[in-house]
């Protein structure tokens, strides 16, 4: 078997990993929403690749790209729920009797 | 540079072996700072341009509080005008996320070996690096 084939997306699930933590800022969504779609993208081709593991190349890149996604999606879930908190608080914190009786 | 060195020792032979040296080294050292001057004033403007275009954070505009992405600007400013430790002041993560782009780049066209392995480690340098400077900027 010398024609092995490197594995679909598995480039790509590394960039969107590695990119889903150089913009977690700003909220968090982008990281998010760049680590989801590494995830499921790595979904598909690690099924892929167990059911005929000596076709493909480059599984090295996917594994080490899905942990980045899943580390990249922690921290920036983690971000946006301490914004959120953040907000709550802020929110709670504001009088809005005495605005509300004006 | 060979054509003009060749040209000159066709012209002059090795006689004048002196003479063709100098002129190699007069014309290499014009040449470099010609276009060491063009380089800095090029990067005159772009650190001008950068300057004038900063994003201003929306975290930070709302509510008062920074992101784990303020400083980046302002660090890459700094570097750019070869101020290191200023940047890594500002910013300790910038330099290993710019190496860590590159060599990602180097990565998916030449595909080292242990390539993923060694990003992924990076990452984790990176990551440690990003919170442990908000932490410290936020909370103490």
């Amino acid at each position: 078997m010398e024609n092995k084939q490197q594995l679909p997306n598995a480039t790509l699930v590394l960039v969107f990993g590695i990119i889903s933590i150089v913009t977690c800022f700003c909220y968090g969504i982008l990281g998010l929403i760049f680590g989801i779609v590494a995830l499921i993208v790595s979904k598909q081709s690690i099924k892929l690749y167990n059911e005929n593991p000596e076709l493909y190349y480059g599984y090295d890149n996917l594994k080490a790209g899905r942990i980045c996604a899943i580390i990249g999606i922690a921290l920036s879930s983690l971000y946006l729920i301490f914004i959120l908190i953040y907000i709550i608080f802020v929110g709670a914190m504001i009088p809005w009797t005495e605005i509300l009786n004006q | 540079m060979m054509v003009i060195w060749k040209w000159l020792e066709n012209r002059w032979g090795n006689i004048n072996k002196i003479s063709t040296f100098i002129l190699k080294k007069t014309a290499f050292v014009s040449l470099g700072s010609f276009f060491y001057f063009n380089y800095i004033l090029k990067m005159n403007d772009i650190i001008t341009f950068f300057e004038s275009s900063l994003l201003t954070c929306p975290s930070k505009k709302l509510m008062g509080i920074e992101c784990l992405g303020c400083g980046l600007q302002r660090s890459f400013i700094l570097l750019m005008k070869g101020n290191i430790l200023e940047s890594i002041k500002m910013y300790p993560a910038l330099i290993p996320l710019l190496f860590m782009m590159v060599y990602l780049t180097g990565h998916l066209y030449f595909n080292f070996k242990n390539g993923a392995r060694f990003l992924k480690y990076f990452y984790f340098l990176n990551i440690i690096l990003i919170v442990a400077n908000y932490i410290i900027k936020q909370f103490l």
